[in-house]
């Protein structure tokens, strides 16, 4: 499991970032699978090897509120400790790397004056077929970017990131 | 129909939601390739929770869960999708924001591949949801939204459906249609285990049924037989029979 991206790439989700801090951000992350493992009859075969190649970043707004916590069970009502992505967002994302024959392959959000670690609320909402890249901000500056994945026994182990000038699309 | 390998066996399984609490206590179930079988119970028996076991949004303390021919112990929901089950629960069960058609395509998130024409069977299937394709799904009626909530499973064309009260809160017209939409799902094939507080009903419609009780699978047998049953009508259909 190897995630690529761009230094541009990076670059923008910092800067998503510190623009929503204190509050999380949180955005799509669009691209392709290396050794397929995101066709459906595929996807049950969990691709240990697999490189996932982000092209597309797909910045969202962080829809965290109260019905979003009450739904999912949760105390927190601040967006400043979680986030959520609105369904018209992620419809439009489908939509979007459908057209362009990719596929949504991680999520990422920041984690604002914590580091760039799952919490718990992470890995209990997390896929299994997604990334998860955490951009720490501390004090509005980012400090740290890291991306994660669950296990067989979901629990998040960090994903190797190979980061590229450029990203050919 | 038994003589083939069972879809889903559920052997023993201890689940519950605190730690030390099972909710679960040595549950039995079985389902075969096309059956319809009905969970019935009384209220606090584990037929909700034995539904969020089997779907991976509890994970059973103990026993063993065997879906075709795999075993989903310890898969989270999104993967035992991809393994061929999908999951309707009572509550919020829709996106409300989204239309009606935007729902169905939600329901096809991890699909690759053109999604029109699996859209186009369920609005077949659901003239209703046709009707409505362009409304928000918060402003459909409980039916509706039911049948909403079955399609967008449905879109995934899975093997086994696991439909947790669907009833609930429905008008007794309503309820019919729901339940007449759950048979003509079954006679296309797909095997529907169906948790329902209506007994009666659930039991007339099904192949097989279980009756549940603190946490354990007390009786099981053809859902006539056990509508005959005078212990079963005793005790959850009540009194007086139809």
């Amino acid at each position: 499991m190897t995630l690529k991206l761009s230094a541009d790439h990076i670059q923008a989700m910092n800067a998503h970032a510190e623009r929503t801090y204190p509050d999380e951000c949180c955005g799509l992350m669009l691209g392709n699978v290396q050794e397929s493992d995101t066709g459906f009859a595929q996807m049950n075969q969990r691709a240990e090897s697999s490189v996932r190649i982000v092209t597309t970043l797909y910045p969202v707004e962080n829809s965290w509120d109260q019905q979003v916590a009450t739904d999912l069970q949760d105390e927190s009502p601040s967006k400043t400790r979680r986030y959520a992505i609105a369904p018209e967002a992620m419809l439009k994302a489908m939509r979007d790397a459908r057209s362009r024959n990719l596929a949504i392959i991680g999520i990422y959000h920041s984690h604002p004056d914590c580091p760039a670690v799952p919490s718990e609320c992470d890995r209990r909402l997390a896929w299994q077929h997604y990334s998860y890249s955490i951009i720490s901000v501390q004090q509005g500056k980012t400090r740290e970017f890291y991306s994660w994945r669950l296990d067989v026994d979901h629990q998040f182990q960090p994903e190797p990131l190979v980061i590229l000038e450029t990203i050919s699309h | 129909m038994t003589d083939s390998a069972p879809l889903l066996k559920v052997e023993n399984v201890y689940a519950g939601y605190v730690k030390d609490l099972d909710i679960l206590q040595g549950v039995n179930f079985r389902i075969y390739p096309g059956e319809l079988v009905a969970v019935i119970g009384p209220n606090g028996a584990g037929k909700s929770t034995l539904a969020k076991t089997i779907f991976g949004l509890l994970t059973p303390r103990m026993g063993s869960m065997v879906f075709a021919g795999k075993s989903i112990v310890g898969l989270k929901a999104d993967e035992i999708v991809q393994q061929g089950m999908g999951y309707v629960p009572q509550i919020s069960n829709v996106f409300r924001s989204l239309t009606v058609e935007e729902n169905l395509e939600m329901g096809a998130f991890v699909l690759n591949q053109p999604i029109q024409p699996l859209k186009d069977e369920i609005f077949t299937r659901f003239p209703k949801l046709a009707e409505r394709r362009n409304q928000r799904a918060g402003t459909l009626s409980g039916g509706e939204r039911q049948m909403l909530a079955m399609g967008r499973a449905l879109m995934l064309k899975p093997k086994l459906l696991l439909l947790d009260e669907p009833s609930a809160a429905l008008s007794p017209l309503l309820v019919d249609s729901v339940f007449e939409q759950i048979r003509e799902i079954n006679r296309t094939g797909t095997a529907i285990a169906l948790v329902e507080q209506n007994a009666r009903r659930a039991l007339e419609m099904a192949d097989r049924g279980y009756v549940l009780e603190a946490g354990r699978d007390r009786f099981e047998g053809r859902g006539i037989d056990l509508l005959n049953d005078p212990k079963v009508g005793e005790l959850y259909l009540g009194a007086t029979k139809r």
